[in-house]
């Protein structure tokens, strides 16, 4: 569904992630780990649309959207979960969750989305009509999740999600990004956190300073000794 | 008499919270301090003289001036603004700035360095409803600039094209993101405040019954001052701080600190205690 090919990436000269390739196939789950600084949020601003310095192809559906605003890459299926949550501040939680589903138009469907993400996070629906700044680093993240679930997209591109959140939260977040995919959401997850990623999705790739050095099934990821040493702390 | 001030200030109070709403929402999506907005309002009262040949019912003048004045507000965006949103901030202001008395400058030039008066009638006779505590303009003035204020309101908070500003506003990548068409989002939220700007403009011209080159430099800095006094991008603190400004005003010119304190310096004394005590606003928070 999600085909890149020679993907160079620069900010000004500088460039980040000298031509890489991957494939997403439809309903996959695919984590992409590497350290701080390896250029995993630059990436997926780029699939999104959000950085247009590249060159390179990206496909979706066969088709080139490189070019394309953010906004209609939206109505094509792709939507966030961007580093750092990036909820809007003074906006209530019921509508930081309408924003998500600006891309649609059934609105029968929008209800029920809603109400499943209130039935995944219940803390979301006890907080609705609060202006979500004032909701828990976790809750944000939650609230992040599900406004991406909203837009009921067919790729969603995920950014370090575990990054500053208690060890049960890291748990919850990661089992509703499980769900997703069973629901047939195809995700790509790009994370520091190894142990977990490579846990819950079944492919990966590790990124290292803008290039893919080994790629493979989670299990054999997990295997690899310099995986290991480097990322998995054994 | 105190009734009569009352009607006075609140009068004013209104209309300043219509010329400040649209600079208070351009700020909000964009962060840039929108000079020539009061060149919009000064617009809306030419246009205002211009259609009041054709007809003198003063809301079918109010909505060529709003439709006239938004058109406009959404080429100086594209034309003025865009093309300098990636430099610095006091690039465009300098710019707007400039715009502004090339507008000013402009009307000279078109119509004349002279007062026109904008001979129109409110619908339903209202202009002749009199009382002894306030005078039919008054209560024209005061209806219209309250139902636009709500009709502003009503949009920015209860619409889903509110909503894309708003989420615009706070972060314009992420809505972005989420299938907001971010260039058309920034546009009408200009034609809005433009055209609110221009119904402010031709309300003006209707009060004092004149339309001059200049009328929109005193709001210009006036609007500014109330923008920054109720909290940039806060549109019930604008209405507040817009009320206050106008009675004051009107109270203090009537008193004897009027010899030291001249009308349209209040604003001004006002902005530089809020600056020094309140810099977020009368009810800004932080
Ligand atoms: N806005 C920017 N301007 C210039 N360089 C940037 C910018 N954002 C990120 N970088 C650089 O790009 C590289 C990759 O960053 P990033 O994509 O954020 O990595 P990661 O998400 O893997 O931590 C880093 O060297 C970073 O310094
Ligand atoms: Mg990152």
């Amino acid at each position: 569904m999600l085909v890149v090919k020679d993907l160079e990436v620069r900010y000004g000269d500088i460039n980040v992630i000298h031509g890489i390739s991957f494939d997403i196939d439809e309903g996959e789950s695919v984590a992409i780990i590497g350290a701080n600084g390896a250029g995993k949020t630059t990436l997926l601003r780029t699939l999104m649309g959000l950085h247009l310095e590249f060159q390179g192809t990206i496909l979706l559906d066969g088709e080139d959207i490189g070019r394309l605003p953010a906004w209609e890459r939206s109505g094509r299926g792709l939507a966030m979960v961007p580093e750092g949550r990036r909820v809007f501040p003074d906006l209530t939680v019921e509508e930081n969750l309408a924003i998500g589903a600006y891309s649609r138009t059934d609105r029968q469907e929008i209800e029920k989305s809603m109400k499943e993400v209130y039935t995944l996070f219940p803390i979301l629906d006890q907080r609705k009509r609060q202006v979500s700044k004032t909701l828990s680093g976790g809750e944000q993240q939650m609230l992040a999740i599900g406004r991406a679930f909203m837009a009921n997209p067919r790729l969603l591109l995920v950014d370090e999600v575990s990054t500053g959140l208690m060890p049960i939260f890291v748990d919850k977040v990661f089992d509703a990004l499980s769900e997703l995919n069973r629901r047939g959401v195809s995700i790509l997850l790009v994370e520091q956190n190894a142990r977990k990623s490579l846990s819950t999705m079944s492919r990966g790739y590790v990124l290292e300073t803008g290039r893919i050095s080994l790629e493979g099934s989670s299990e054999e990821l997990r295997s690899n000794p310099e995986v290991q040493r480097a990322y998995l702390g054994i | 008499m105190l009734w009569q001030q009352l009607a006075n200030g609140a009068t004013m109070g209104m209309i300043y919270a219509l010329i400040t709403l649209g600079l208070t929402m351009v700020y909000g999506v964009l962060r840039i301090l929108h000079i020539s907005h009061a060149g919009i309002f000064a617009f809306g009262g030419y246009i205002a003289v211009a259609a009041s040949r054709v007809s003198q019912n003063l809301a079918l003048v109010v909505a060529a001036a709003m439709l006239g004045c938004g058109i406009m507000g959404v080429l100086m965006q594209k034309w003025l603004y865009r093309p300098l949103l990636a430099e610095s901030k006091v690039v465009s202001l300098i710019a707007s700035i400039g715009m502004f008395i090339f507008m000013e400058d402009l009307f000279r030039l078109m119509a004349g360095p002279y007062v026109l008066p904008l001979p129109v009638l409110a619908p339903l006779g209202l202009d002749r409803f009199e009382t002894a505590h306030i005078t039919g303009n008054q209560l024209v003035v005061l209806i219209a600039s309250i139902a636009l204020l709500i009709v502003a309101w009503f949009l920015i908070n209860r619409t889903r094209l509110g909503l894309a500003w708003r989420a615009t506003e706070q972060d314009f990548e992420t809505a972005s993101a989420f299938g907001i068409n971010i260039d058309r989002a920034v546009a009408s939220n200009f034609f809005l405040g433009s055209a609110v700007a221009g119904a402010a403009g031709v309300l003006v011209g209707f009060y004092y019954n004149s339309v001059y080159p200049t009328m929109g430099s005193v709001p210009a800095y006036k609007a500014m001052a109330i923008a920054v006094m109720g909290g940039l991008g806060n549109v019930w603190g604008t209405v507040i701080a817009s009320l206050i400004l106008g009675l004051v005003e009107t109270f203090l010119v009537t008193s004897p600190l009027a010899f030291i304190l001249p009308r349209d310096s209040i604003a001004f004394v006002a902005l530089i205690l809020v600056l020094l005590f309140r810099p977020h606003g009368l009810f800004g928070r932080r």
